[in-house]
Parts: structure tokens; C-alpha cells; sequence
């Protein structure tokens, strides 16, 4: 693993950063592979994806993926308000 | 199903989706008459040429597969254009009615001799294309006869011959669930009497490939 | 065993196995409230996993919005959330799992994983009144004759290779033929077999009860390359030979299982020659034909609402934890309790 990124994500309730880490949880325990890693953890108010892969594009296209789902879940709060 | 025909000496004894069977009297003999019944749901163009190719591919094949010392019925007369071949009526019973009723020890022998003859099948490159119970008749003599090979092909390549056995094992596992596991191994161990241990292992092999192959959509992911 | 719920109870579909994003409420007592979609139209080629998924996150808000918006159902009425879990394509079904694991979360509702094909029988069921039939589902991903027997819905037919409508999508790409929105490329193909009137010959691959396709495509290709006829007649023969492979395996496990129903399901189950074959077969083994109505025959989200109220009634519900999605998930895989027993 060369390429290494670490993203923080802080949230404005706790509810929110607790749904986020559980629908996402099940991917980063199924969808690593060969080219890149996901670790997921909450700390305080904030969420923290810890990302290494094999190469850049291996990195980017991780973080894209995540961050896309992070964002679907996040959108879906609106809705349910 | 048991339906009166023409006159009471000619019986409809099975209508397949493929054939219908026919209990007749020919020459004072009780003989089958397979009948390649037009299909109404496909253009006469096609349909002509599935039903003759048939006819005249499957009496050919049961004799290969005679030579090769698989029972199957005796070929009285093959008539290409109205699709019809005339066999020897084989008394005994389906396998399909009997393995779930016999008990665990002639079940499993059973199956050890399908599985012998399906392996002479294979050795001689011959694929059955429609392994299932129904198509097996045991005879009161202990003997297993394979019947309807209209879907059958040459080859001695191992994916058809994996493809053969893998609809065996679902026969099993959708008609015979209680039994599937222990007959399919039965099979499998009478299989390698015929075609050795080596061959065995591949077509396992095959086998499992195939059912894995998951057959969603594989050249899109 | 969770109580069943009241009829005014509703379930949420959400499904994304492939090119579509769906989602729908359906109430308890099966009545399809709402069903959303938005499907991802590749400019060229197939389906890019990635591109599908990136289409689905991008719509997914609005189709929910949309879902509950046209039931007229607030998101706090919901009692259950069912995704599709496979099988399909990995990035498509992880975006909609995500949608239904957040939503369920948010509402402190259960959630319910649904076996996508399960969806397809199950909704074929409920708008046809079809009880125990032997069922064809064709899509553009799957092709399978199944049938329910001692618990579980049983293949008895499949395609060895490439499914019936990913047979038709390929040939039609490689003629150079057009889909357009809500006009996939089985229209197309089925609008100019209407006109064809030469039958070219082309493979017809039936293995026992099995199916192969792959041939079929490139041979249609070959013919209409070498001329052997217009693009008329090469949809004409294609759809003939196609079509009668899958309605002699349905009539053999018609044959084999004697079940009262033949059920035609799948977003291929539009095509009206495809229809009027398998209706031969039914009435020939005196079996109702029943067929999926268009609104319900491709991907959409109400299917897997309904097969999620049905599992969930039965006692079946997917822990958030352990709710990962299933890529090849096998029909014959799933239990299904909730069909009775004959």
C-alpha cells in the first residue's frame, strides 16, 4: 500500500454521524480489495475514513465511493425531517 | 396421465414438452411411438427443422450409445418427415418414482450404476443433454435404460459433460431434495468406475465452476 | 415472530441492482401506492458499474422525495424499509443499500434485505393472482424458469451464458440500432420483427433444461453482416429462435412440475410475440397464463417493498450490521416461508 489518505468529517448531531457510520459500516467490512482499504471510526462529533490503497487512482476512486455514499446518506436526513 | 387415443390399443403416455410417447401395437409387439408433435408456438420453418433434426440425430446416438454399453430401447423404424421413431417398450418403472422409495442401501446402489452408465456415456463422447430421473427406467432385471436422447450431443470436451451432471445434480436437489446430497455422491462415485479418478476430479470441477459462474450478467462486471 | 402489521402500514422498496433506481411505498395489504424511477442511459456501450452507481446516488434523494411525495405517505409513516441485495452489480446495489440502511436508521424502523428475483416472482404473484406457477423471468440480466417446491423457488431452467435481454441489447448495439427512454432496445428489436418476413436460420442451443445465448447474438451479427437479410428479418429470426428456446424449457418444467400457472415476469416479459408463445403452452397444458403488467415487469422498487412485507410477515428481517449486499445471490438460495405450502 503507497497511497495513504486520511479524511475527517465533522457532523452537527450526533444522530446524524451515528446513521452515516451504520449504514456505511457493512461496506468497509465487505468491499476492500486488493487495491485499497477503508477504515471507519466516530470520534466525538466527527467521523474519520482512514484510506490506503495500491496506487493513486486506486486512493481516488475509494475516496469517490465513499464519499458519494457518505453523501447519500447524509441527503436522505433532509427527507425524513 | 393416461389418455385414449385413436382406439384403445394406442395409449398417450406421456406428453412431453418436447415429445409425445405413444403405447402402441406394431407386428404384435408393444412398442413406443415417439412423436415430434408440431409445435404451435414456433414458425413452421423452424419448427421443421428442430423436429427432423431430432429424429434422425437421436435413434443415431442411442445406438452409440448401445456400443458403448449404456442400455437404451431398440430402434424398430425412423420416420424423418412426420418426425416419428418406432422403439422396444421398456417395462420397468422411472427412476424418479422409485429413488425416494426404495431404501437408503438400493438407493445408493442405484445411483452407483446410473452413475457407471452416465461415465460410459461420457468416455464415448456421448452428452445425454437431459440427464433426469424421468429419463431412466429401471427393469425388473436391475438394469438402468436411458430413454430420450433428443437433446443429445458428441463431444469430449469437459463443459458440456459438466454441464450434463450439473443438471443431474439440480434434478436431484429440485425433485429429490431429501435424498440430493448422498445420490449425487453415489453417482459420482460410479461415475470414476467408468472414466477413472483423474477425469472424475475435473468434471467435479466443471461442475462446481458452473454453478458458481453465477450467471448474472458475467460480461458486465 | 414480529406481528403482522395493519394495512395501513407501508414498506419502502428501494432497488438499484443495475441501470435502474427505484423506490416505492407499498401498504401492507399490497396495494403499490407510489413507484419512482430513474434509470442511468449509458451515452454508449453497456452499463459501466461505477457510472450506474455514481447516476444512482446522484437521483437517489429525488426518487425518494418522488416515492413519497406521489403516495402521499411522510417518511415517519413508514414501518419497513426493503432494499434489493442481489444479486447484480456491486456498486449499483451498494448505493441503494446504503439509501435503505441510512432511511432505516433514521426512522428506527427494520430493515429487510430482498433477493432481486424473489422481487420479480413475488410481484408477478400479487398483480396477476398467480398462486403456484411455474415462472419465466427474463431480463436484461437474468433468465430463469423456476418454480416454487418444498420451500424455496427452484431453478429449473437458466442460461448457461449471457441473459435473454442482454442477448438482445448486444445484437442491437452491434447492428448499430438506437434505444431510447422508455423505448429499450427490446422495443426496438421487437418493432422491426413485426416487419421481418424471411426466416434466417440461426443456432438453437436448448441443454436439457438450459439455455445458451452467446451463440445466438454473434450469429445474428454474422448473418446480418453477410446480408442474409434485413435488420427486419435478422430481429424477426432472432426473436423467433430466442423466444421458442425459452417457451420449450418453460413447457418442459411446465411439463415436469404440473403447476395450474404459468407466470411471465422480467422487463423482457413486455414483448407481446414473447407473450402469445408462452399463452400456446399455457392453454395447451391447461394453465392460466398470467403475465406482469408493463408498470411492474422492469426493475422497480415495489417489487421489493412487496417481497419485503412478505418476508417480513413471515418473521425475516436483515440486521443494519449485517446487511451486506450479495452480488450472486441465487434465487434457490432464499427460503421462502411466507409461499404456502401445497
Amino acid at each position: 500500500m503507497n497511497a495513504q489518505a486520511v479524511v475527517r468529517l465533522n457532523f452537527s448531531s450526533e444522530t446524524q454521524l451515528h446513521v452515516v457510520l451504520q449504514a456505511l459500516k457493512p461496506e468497509t467490512e465487505t468491499s476492500s480489495t486488493s487495491r485499497s482499504k477503508v477504515g471507519m471510526t466516530a470520534e466525538g462529533q466527527s467521523l474519520v475514513l482512514d484510506f490506503s490503497a495500491k496506487d493513486t487512482s486506486a486512493l481516488r476512486a475509494a475516496m469517490n465511493s465513499y464519499l458519494r455514499l457518505i453523501g447519500v446518506a447524509i441527503n436522505l436526513h433532509n427527507l425524513t425531517e | 396421465m393416461r389418455l385414449g387415443w385413436r382406439q384403445n390399443s394406442v395409449v398417450l403416455i406421456k406428453k412431453g414438452a418436447e415429445a409425445s410417447l405413444y403405447l402402441e401395437t406394431w407386428h404384435d409387439r408393444k412398442v413406443i411411438m415417439k412423436r415430434r408433435l408440431p409445435k404451435k408456438y414456433r414458425i413452421p420453418e423452424l419448427d421443421n427443422m428442430i423436429r427432423s433434426q431430432r429424429t434422425t440425430h437421436e435413434p443415431h446416438i442411442m445406438h452409440k450409445a448401445k456400443e458403448a454399453g449404456v442400455p437404451t430401447p431398440t430402434i424398430l423404424m425412423v420416420d424423418v418427415a412426420d418426425a416419428n421413431i418406432v422403439m422396444e417398450f421398456v417395462e420397468g418403472k422411472q427412476v424418479k418414482e422409485v429413488l425416494d422409495a426404495v431404501s437408503k442401501e438400493e438407493r445408493l446402489s442405484l445411483c452407483r450404476l446410473i452413475g457407471k452408465m452416465i461415465g460410459r456415456l461420457h468416455k464415448n463422447g456421448i452428452i445425454h443433454g437431459d440427464l433426469t430421473t424421468s429419463n431412466m427406467i429401471l427393469t425388473p432385471y436391475g438394469k438402468v435404460v436411458f430413454v430420450d436422447f433428443g437433446l443429445s450431443e458428441r463431444s469430449v470436451e469437459l463443459e458440456p459433460k459438466g454441464v450434463d451432471l450439473h443438471l443431474m445434480k439440480r434434478t436431484l436437489n429440485s425433485t429429490h431434495y431429501k435424498h440430493a446430497k448422498e445420490c449425487f455422491k453415489a453417482i459420482m462415485d460410479g461415475y470414476a468406475e467408468s472414466v477413472g479418478e483423474k477425469e472424475t476430479k475435473q468434471v467435479t470441477a466443471k461442475i462446481r465452476e458452473i454453478e458458481k459462474r453465477g450467471r448474472y450478467v458475467a460480461d458486465r462486471e | 415472530m414480529p406481528k403482522k402489521k395493519p394495512s395501513h402500514s407501508y414498506c419502502l422498496g428501494i432497488e438499484s441492482t443495475a441501470d435502474d433506481f427505484g423506490a416505492a411505498v407499498v401498504s401492507f395489504d399490497g396495494k403499490v401506492l407510489s413507484n419512482a424511477n430513474d434509470a442511468y442511459l449509458p451515452k454508449e456501450g453497456g452499463i459501466h458499474p461505477r457510472e450506474a452507481a455514481r447516476h444512482h446516488a446522484e437521483v437517489s434523494e429525488k426518487v425518494l422525495a418522488e416515492a413519497f411525495e406521489t403516495a402521499s405517505v411522510k417518511p415517519r409513516e413508514i414501518s419497513l424499509v426493503a432494499f434489493s441485495q442481489g444479486p447484480g452489480l456491486g456498486p449499483c446495489l451498494r448505493t441503494g443499500a446504503t439509501a435503505a440502511r441510512a432511511l432505516a436508521s433514521y426512522l428506527a424502523v427494520p430493515l429487510v434485505g430482498v433477493n432481486h428475483c424473489v422481487g420479480h416472482i413475488e410481484i408477478g404473484k400479487l398483480a396477476t393472482g398467480a398462486v403456484d406457477p411455474v415462472t419465466l423471468y427474463v431480463s436484461g440480466g437474468n433468465t430463469i424458469v423456476s418454480a416454487f417446491e418444498a420451500g424455496k423457488y427452484r431453478i429449473f431452467g437458466e442460461t448457461l451464458d449471457i441473459a435473454m435481454g442482454n442477448c438482445l441489447d448486444v445484437f442491437a448495439r452491434a447492428v448499430g440500432l438506437q434505444q431510447r427512454k422508455g423505448a429499450p432496445f427490446g422495443a426496438v428489436v421487437e418493432e422491426l420483427a413485426r416487419k421481418g418476413k424471411k426466416f434466417v436460420s440461426l443456432p438453437y442451443t436448448v441443454k436439457g433444461m438450459d439455455l445458451s445465448f452467446s451463440g445466438l447474438h454473434t450469429a445474428a451479427v454474422n448473418a446480418f453482416e453477410s446480408n442474409k437479410g434485413t435488420v427486419e428479418d435478422i430481429c424477426y429470426s432472432l426473436q423467433e429462435v430466442a423466444f421458442s428456446m425459452l417457451t420449450e424449457v418453460t413447457e418442459r418444467a411446465l411439463a415436469h412440475t404440473q403447476k395450474p400457472e404459468v407466470l411471465l415476469t422480467g422487463g423482457v416479459a413486455a414483448n407481446k410475440k414473447l407473450q402469445s408463445m408462452l399463452k400456446v403452452v399455457a392453454d395447451e397444458h391447461g394453465a392460466r397464463f398470467c403475465v406482469v403488467p408493463l408498470k411492474l415487469a422492469a426493475d422497480n422498487g415495489a417489487m421489493i417493498a412487496w417481497a419485503g412485507i412478505l418476508a417480513y410477515n413471515s418473521g425475516i428481517s436483515t440486521p443494519i450490521e449485517k446487511s451486506f449486499v450479495n452480488v450472486k445471490w441465487r434465487l434457490e438460495e432464499v427460503y421462502a416461508p411466507w409461499v404456502e405450502a401445497k
